[in-house]
């Protein structure tokens, strides 16, 4: 044991003795040690850890999917009706729970948030194993049709919004004229299965009934909403194609039945199909975050050859130390233990900053990465990530253990002091040069291509010009906290909240409009030639907009005219089209002028305008029709440059108006169009910081093994200097030495990506092309990487007099 | 009077090592005609290495003029002077220094391929193979060095000191490495290369070798003095 403790104490000194090796080792593996923890950690939370629910591979989701003659209109929606229909006359299920998802002001907190609630049948708390920090959740007497005003908050609300109050039991939530006893506090670590969509988490959750569709739309047969989910555990023995067939036919019966009452329900049919949660959850972040893994694997590769260089390099400087070692008396078991205890010390230490590196990198996924990648709030330091760590340290540990005693041989390092220093003594050989040389370019070659491919790609959807004028316009909605107004009041308070906001000297235009442009997919209709069943048929994106929308957007009119005032105010049936719906209606004398019929309305709507395509970031071209008429209280304002309006302003105005105006919706339209770009921009961070630690990287591993390659030809440079070779001639035959291993490393990457395309197209069906630029651009910063690590120790050599090159 | 092959006057070398001026070479003057055979020699530190290096252009001088046939070398460029070396000067060093990596053929070929004179591959293989005969190892062409005894090395190395045609031979210690009778072999073929009319300059220490040679010089404390010359005892 106390050989143990001195063996410890003199790699610590010895080690104190190279403070910039030290750094260089703990710092590369560190960096790169917590990266690869981190991404092993999210890919075992993506793709085989259980999710945190009872019997979780029996949890589905009944998908609502729409058909016209065969062909998928639309995936996730459901009828109301319907899915009622099936949670009461549940066959399929032990268990089943209907959600509805939404967004409510709670009037009787301070500043009056907008917070997340679901409404739901108690069944979901037994389903996702629901825990309690305080009280319980719903129970089967409020369940539906019982109309009893109870809640359920998490565990952040709690300590957010009611500063974690003892009495919280007590406490009501307030949202428009309900008020909803709070019964319980879901426990702390409660993980909401996230089935709506990634990132948005409940806050408030409220029974079922008391959703906010209102009766027109709870008797309806044929809407569809995708808000609306039923969840459910399978009956044991019930297979899933026995279970969509049970779920598919009273479903479509009733809504064929339903679509009979109007000409566009004609051919369509819908089939329900059970996905399980965790298909529905996970989506496609492996994708990504497989991705991710690949590339700090290649990292962590790289670093390890760089790492390996570094202590082989220290081997041969200490191999004196360890044949006086070895003469002395030291037995090769002693050697290796001095050996491994430093290595264990730099790993350890590098393990231990590799954690604290991970952890901050789960913190920061959360913030930034949060609707993008799934489960990551189950990402934490716990024991399987620590042993996972400790595991890979150890095999690390044994890896450089085993190179580093490939290269000292125990009989040799005796017959260094006896040959009293004759002989070349002890070198990293030529092989094992070439090949560090060979991984490092491969796999930085790898690794560089597909980031620059990954970082055009997200270039271009960044750079790519919206169509439309995003700057100075803010978009607000407004809420009238339950109060209902017929059309005529309706009207009336647009026209005078518009004259109200034109009034403010930082206003300069307002247009009542529901989307800005940017919004795709809320509300997809439809438009036929004619109302005949064979007739041509598209499904366009509808926005209602005023005469005002085409200007405060400046969206160019390809053909055709805008709104007038008296269109809009009389809802005269006239459309505007864009260039993808015009398309799709080419027609020998162009669609201008043209009726199409919309939603299977009788009435005709005449196309007075063809506008040109708006540009969403990672969207296909959109067919979109405008709609002009008076909708809701939605509004885009313009502002003069450098002006802003802030919500209480707007808040103060409104409530001048009428006292239950607030303000719902206020965001900018540059701001959202910015987070359109969110993914995109990530996408492009991460590449370029990827890029540059692998450059970094890969450029210090290259330097590493050329300049010791180079210093270790000194004396034959020397002679060949001697013998008449010119700095250029010499210059030249080491740079070509030098790049015969890059070469050889550029080629094996080739094959590797071409290799991974072929497996990526082919076998798995992505969509992805090889960037020859992106290529090009890596091959320039390898070769001139190289050029510069070989160059460096070059030029030292070849400006000596020979003579000193021959000392 | 034979040509001039190498003039060098008052040349110096001084040494900065930590703030300390070393005076290596102190104003030497020294003269090299067509077909000499000269030796230098004198104890340890005296000079010997600094002057066959600056004699090679592998180190230039601290002041004084050089002249090889004419013309004047005393302050080159590191490309100048290497063009110079692979032309008119052929090295025979104490430790061979053959190239591992290299056949015996490209290593006697080297000093071509250096030079700014292009010869074309028949001519290469033409020259080191007038060079392999001369020193009768003709049967190694393609073999590497590492598996040639010393002797045989040291022939290799002086196949190619001759095989540019060289202005002159530079030999330093050709023997050190070698046993007495490769040692003497060795000798003897730079004695017959001498006949042949190479022009030859010498450094050892080992006085039985030094005494073969045409003239003698003995360098002591940076200076040299000629001890004989057989061209004044005839």
């Amino acid at each position: 044991m106390s050989h143990l403790v001195k063996d410890f104490r003199a790699a610590l000194y010895s080690l104190s003795k190279r403070p910039g090796f030290v750094a260089v080792v703990i710092l590369t593996l560190s960096l790169t040690l917590g990266a690869f923890i981190t991404m092993s950690a999210l890919n075992y939370t993506l793709l085989l850890k259980p999710l945190p629910y009872p019997e979780q591979e029996k949890l589905f989701i009944a998908q609502g999917e729409r058909f016209y003659e065969g062909k998928q209109l639309a995936s996730g929606i459901h009828s109301y009706a319907g899915t009622v229909e099936l949670y009461k006359k549940n066959q399929v299920f032990s268990e089943t729970a209907m959600l509805h998802y939404e967004e409510q002001l709670i009037s009787n907190l301070p500043g009056q948030p907008k917070l997340y609630t679901t409404f739901t049948t108690p069944e979901i708390f037994s389903l996702s194993g629901a825990k309690m920090a305080q009280g319980r959740y719903f129970d089967s007497t409020e369940g539906l049709d019982t109309y009893k005003p109870v809640a359920v908050i998490t565990y952040d609300i709690w300590q957010q919004k009611y500063a974690g109050a003892a009495d919280i039991l007590d406490k009501k939530v307030q949202i428009s004229k309900v008020s909803y006893t709070i019964v319980g506090v879901l426990a702390e670590n409660f993980i909401e299965p996230l089935l709506f969509m990634p990132g948005r988490e409940t806050q408030i959750w409220l029974p079922f009934d008391y959703n906010y569709v209102d009766e027109e739309g709870r008797e309806n047969g044929t809407n569809g909403s995708s808000n609306l989910k039923l969840a459910g555990k399978l009956k044991v023995g019930m297979r899933e194609n026995e279970a969509n067939q049970y779920l598919t036919n009273p479903m479509n019966d009733r809504f064929v039945e339903a679509a009979r009452a109007f000409p566009g329900g004609k051919g369509v049919t819908v089939a329900i199909t059970l996905r399980t949660f965790e298909d529905i959850i996970i989506g496609d972040s492996p994708t990504t975050s497989l991705m991710l893994f690949g590339g700090v694997f290649a990292l962590l590769l790289i670093a390890c050859a760089n790492i390996s260089n570094l202590f082989l390099s220290r081997a041969a400087e200490k191999q004196r130390q360890y044949a006086i070692q070895a003469t002395l008396g030291a037995q090769k078991f002693h050697i290796f233990r001095s050996i491994f205890i430093e290595l264990f010390i730099l790993i350890f230490v590098s393990s231990v900053l590799a954690l604290v590196f991970a952890h901050l990198s789960f913190a920061l996924l959360q913030q930034y990465a949060e609707g993008h990648l799934a489960r990551l709030n189950e990402l934490s330091l716990n024991a399987p990530i620590l042993f996972f760590t400790a595991l890979v340290s150890l095999l690390l540990t044994s890896v450089f253990a085993a190179i580093i005693s490939h290269l000292i041989d125990y009989k040799s390092l005796i017959s260094i002091l006896r040959s009293s220093g004759k002989g070349s003594g002890l070198q990293i050989s030529r092989s094992t040069r070439q090949i560090l040389i060979i991984s490092q370019v491969a796999l930085a070659g790898i690794l560089l291509s597909v980031n620059f491919t990954l970082l055009k790609g997200s270039m271009e959807v960044i750079n790519h010009p919206a169509g439309f004028n995003t700057e100075n316009i803010i978009r607000i909605g407004l809420d009238a906290s339950g109060q209902n107004f017929n059309r005529e009041e309706r009207i009336a308070y647009i026209e005078t909240i518009k004259d109200k906001l034109l009034q403010m000297p930082e206003v300069n235009m307002v247009s009542n409009t529901i989307y800005p442009p940017l919004v795709v997919n809320s509300w997809t209709s439809s438009l036929a030639e004619d109302l005949s069943a064979s007739g041509k048929q598209v499904l366009p994106n509808v926005n209602l907009v005023d005469e005002h929308y085409l200007t405060l957007f400046d969206i160019p009119l390809i053909a055709g005219r805008n709104f007038k005032p008296e269109e809009i105010r009389d809802s005269q049936k006239v459309i505007i089209i864009n260039e993808t719906v015009a398309k799709q209606f080419a027609t020998s004398g162009g669609i201008l002028g043209r009726n199409l019929y919309w939603e299977g309305g009788e009435d005709p709507y005449k196309v007075i305008g063809i506008i040109k395509d708006v540009n969403i970031p990672r969207v296909d071209m959109v067919p979109q029709m405008l709609a002009g008429r008076t909708t809701g209280f939605n509004f885009m304002i313009g502002l003069n440059d450098n002006h802003n309006v802030s919500k209480i302003q707007l808040n103060s105005i409104f409530r001048q108006i009428n006292r239950n105006l607030r303000v719902s919706i206020y965001a900018t339209v540059d701001e959202s169009y910015k987070k359109l770009l969110l993914r995109d921009i990530s996408i492009a961070v991460i590449t370029i910081a990827l890029s540059l630690l692998t450059l970094l990287l890969a450029g210090l591993g290259i330097y590493g093994v050329l300049s010791y390659s180079i210093n270790l030809r000194t004396y034959e440079l020397g002679v060949r200097m001697a013998l008449g070779g010119s700095p250029n001639l010499i210059s030249k035959l080491v740079l070509t030495d030098s790049a015969k291993p890059v070469a050889y490393g550029w080629a094996i990457s080739i094959m590797i990506l071409i290799a991974l395309y072929m497996y990526l197209t082919q076998k798995m069906n992505y969509d992805i092309s090889i960037e020859v630029s992106a290529l090009v651009v890596t091959f320039i910063l390898i070769s001139l990487t190289s050029f510069i690590a070989c160059f460096i120790p070059l030029r030292k050599i070849v400006r000596l007099q020979p003579i000193n090159a021959l000392k | 009077m034979n040509n001039i092959k190498i003039k060098m006057k008052n040349i110096t070398k001084v040494f900065e090592i930590d703030n300390m001026e070393t005076h290596a070479l102190r104003g030497l003057d020294l003269t090299i005609y067509d077909g000499d055979y000269i030796s230098i020699s004198g104890p340890s530190g005296c000079g010997k290495s600094t002057l066959l290096s600056i004699l090679g252009l592998l180190d230039m001088p601290s002041s004084g003029t050089y002249h090889i046939e004419g013309d004047d070398v005393s302050q080159l460029s590191l490309a100048q002077s290497a063009r110079i070396r692979a032309n008119k000067i052929g090295f025979i060093f104490q430790q061979f220094n053959l190239i591992d990596e290299l056949t015996v053929f490209e290593n006697i070929a080297l000093p071509l391929r250096y030079s700014e004179k292009q010869y074309s591959e028949s001519e290469i293989k033409q020259k080191v193979k007038k060079c392999l005969d001369s020193v009768e190892m003709s049967h190694r062409t393609n073999h590497y060095p590492h598996l040639l005894s010393g002797g045989q090395q040291q022939r290799i190395a002086i196949a190619r000191s001759l095989v540019a045609d060289p202005a002159i031979l530079l030999v330093d210690e050709p023997t050190g490495n070698l046993d007495s009778k490769n040692g003497d072999a060795i000798m003897d073929m730079l004695e017959n290369l001498n006949n042949q009319g190479t022009t030859i300059c010498l450094v050892t220490h080992d006085p039985r070798y030094a005494d073969r040679a045409k003239s003698q010089y003995h360098l002591l404390d940076g200076r040299i003095e000629m001890v004989k010359s057989m061209l004044e005892a005839v």
